[in-house]
């Protein structure tokens, strides 16, 4: 499953706009990608690490699955997070020109993965919640 | 004379009725008190005489005319006088012959006068539009061109204009100065609500006027930005009108955002169950349902300093908001310079699949 986290993003590149990205286990980062040279990589994993835990700080207590997007003046970060904790961060450019319905596609098939990708590695992805990302 | 002619309005009024050039002639002539030169043409070879031999600082034209109409003469002029600006009179008023004019370069499509007021408000129309005279730069036809690509060639430009935005009986005006948004209003609305309202029109007529300072300034930040919002509230509306998770974050759920106003949140099945909006200075504004005002004033400094820590260092520009879905409930948490804004809703249940 670890593997597959580990390309669920990359299969899915290039996205326009998509400035970096990082996968999120429980307690730990599996992944990140800093795809422009407007961000150090390390400040783009800061940021998206922060804002994912920060995220997981307003939540209701007990509830692991949710989406919450972060709004910044140039740039805002999407986060799916799903019930069994694992947690796909996109930080994407305030720019018209960003593919945003590729951004929402690639968030929705982490909580709600397609038929084809819902058996990785032998195991189910399970636990997505009933979080439906639009 | 020629002198004297030099220094007046050359007006053309084109029409093949003789009896309202007639009435033309001489009620111009009284109304600018002379500072008006009134010809007057019954066809299109006598329009073009007239126009070779002295240059007209206006042109108008009878839509409704035998042989060649004013359409086809406005179109003619068109290419023999480019820039001529051309006034179009009709008693009939028809939108698809009004929408042709505008397309071919008219000025102003207006009814034909037949009363005294009329010919009043008609010659104050073009006595202004004479006094402005024709504006420098390219005039064309874009098709298919989107608000958010005019909005972005004025920002770019740094320019100070006002667009407005016709659709309908609707009417809407987005402010730019020196290459910024800084108001918008359309109907009741205003500000961001306003400007992202007529932003997700998909249809209707613009206009750039020249800039006037607004009556309030209430919309900051970069117009980059403000695209950006609009063209993602824009692509949500169109994939999920009912509910989503971008949704949330959209102003529409919390206010009517489109000139459509007839389906408010609370018919869409949205229950708003909490708002708190209150001062930079923690000064409670407006408050509905909130249980502990404090434990939201402590949650709006969490959201505040984590998103500022975790934006440090970075090109991130200021933060704005954030919001969250909770697949049965949505809150939002807004954080402006001069105030703090929390909406917490939620959704109606899905029905049972069938």
């Amino acid at each position: 499953m670890r593997n597959a986290l580990e390309t669920f993003v990359s299969s899915r590149l290039p996205i326009a706009g998509l400035v970096a990205y990082s996968i999120h286990l429980q307690d730990r980062v599996i992944e990140v990608q800093c795809l422009s040279k407007s961000f150090y990589p390390s400040a783009a994993e800061d940021m998206l690490t922060g804002l994912v835990h920060a995220g997981r700080t307003v939540l209701p207590v007990g509830q692991q699955a949710a989406r919450y997007c972060w709004i910044f003046d140039c740039i805002r970060v999407y986060v799916a997070a799903r019930a069994d904790g694992s947690c796909l961060a996109l930080l994407v450019e305030n720019n018209p020109g960003a593919e945003m319905n590729r951004v929402k596609e690639t968030l929705e098939a982490f909580v709600n993965p397609p038929e084809p990708e819902a058996s990785l590695d032998g195991q189910a992805l399970e636990g997505t919640g009933d979080a439906k990302v639009t | 004379m020629q002198q004297e002619d030099s220094q007046q309005t050359q007006l053309l009024v084109v029409d093949d009725d003789p009896q309202f050039l007639a009435a033309v002639a001489s009620s111009f002539k009284e109304l600018s008190e002379g500072r008006w030169a009134v010809r007057t043409a019954t066809n299109h070879s006598q329009a073009l005489e007239h126009l070779k031999a002295q240059p007209m600082n206006l042109v108008v034209l009878d839509v409704e005319m035998p042989v060649m109409d004013g359409i086809e003469f406005l179109r003619l002029l068109g290419r023999t006088h480019p820039g001529q600006q051309v006034v179009m009179l009709s008693e009939r008023m028809e939108e698809d012959a009004r929408k042709t004019c505008l397309e071919l370069g008219a000025t102003l499509f207006l009814a034909k006068p037949v009363s005294p007021e009329d010919f009043r408000g008609l010659f104050t129309a073009m006595d202004s539009l004479a006094a402005a005279g024709p504006q420098s730069g390219f005039r064309g036809i874009m098709q298919r061109v989107g608000l958010d690509d005019v909005l972005q060639m004025e920002c770019l430009a740094r320019k100070s204009s006002v667009l407005v935005v016709t659709t309908g009986k609707r009417r809407g005006e987005i402010y730019i100065c020196d290459g910024e948004i800084i108001h918008a209003q359309a109907g009741q609305l205003q500000g961001e609500m306003a400007l992202y309202g007529l932003l997700a029109l998909t249809g209707g007529e613009f206009t750039l006027q020249p800039f006037a300072e607004p009556p309030r300034r209430t919309i900051s930040g970069q117009y980059q930005f403000l695209l950006m919002e609009a063209a993602r509230l824009r692509d949500e509306a169109e994939s999920q009108p009912a509910r989503g998770l971008d949704s949330l974050g959209r102003p529409a759920d919390f206010g009517a955002t489109l000139f459509d106003t007839s389906t408010p949140t609370e018919a869409r099945g949205i229950r708003i169950e909490e708002v708190l909006l209150c001062s930079s200075a923690r000064e409670v504004l407006y408050q509905s349902q909130c249980e502990s005002i404090e434990r939201r004033m402590e949650l709006f400094a969490r959201i505040e300093q984590k998103a500022v820590q975790a934006a440090k260092g970075t090109p991130s520009g200021r933060f704005h908001r954030m919001w969250m879905d909770t697949g049965n409930g949505r809150v939002l948490v807004q954080i402006q310079p001069t105030f703090k804004l929390l909406v917490r809703t939620v959704l109606p249940a899905q029905p049972p699949a069938q």
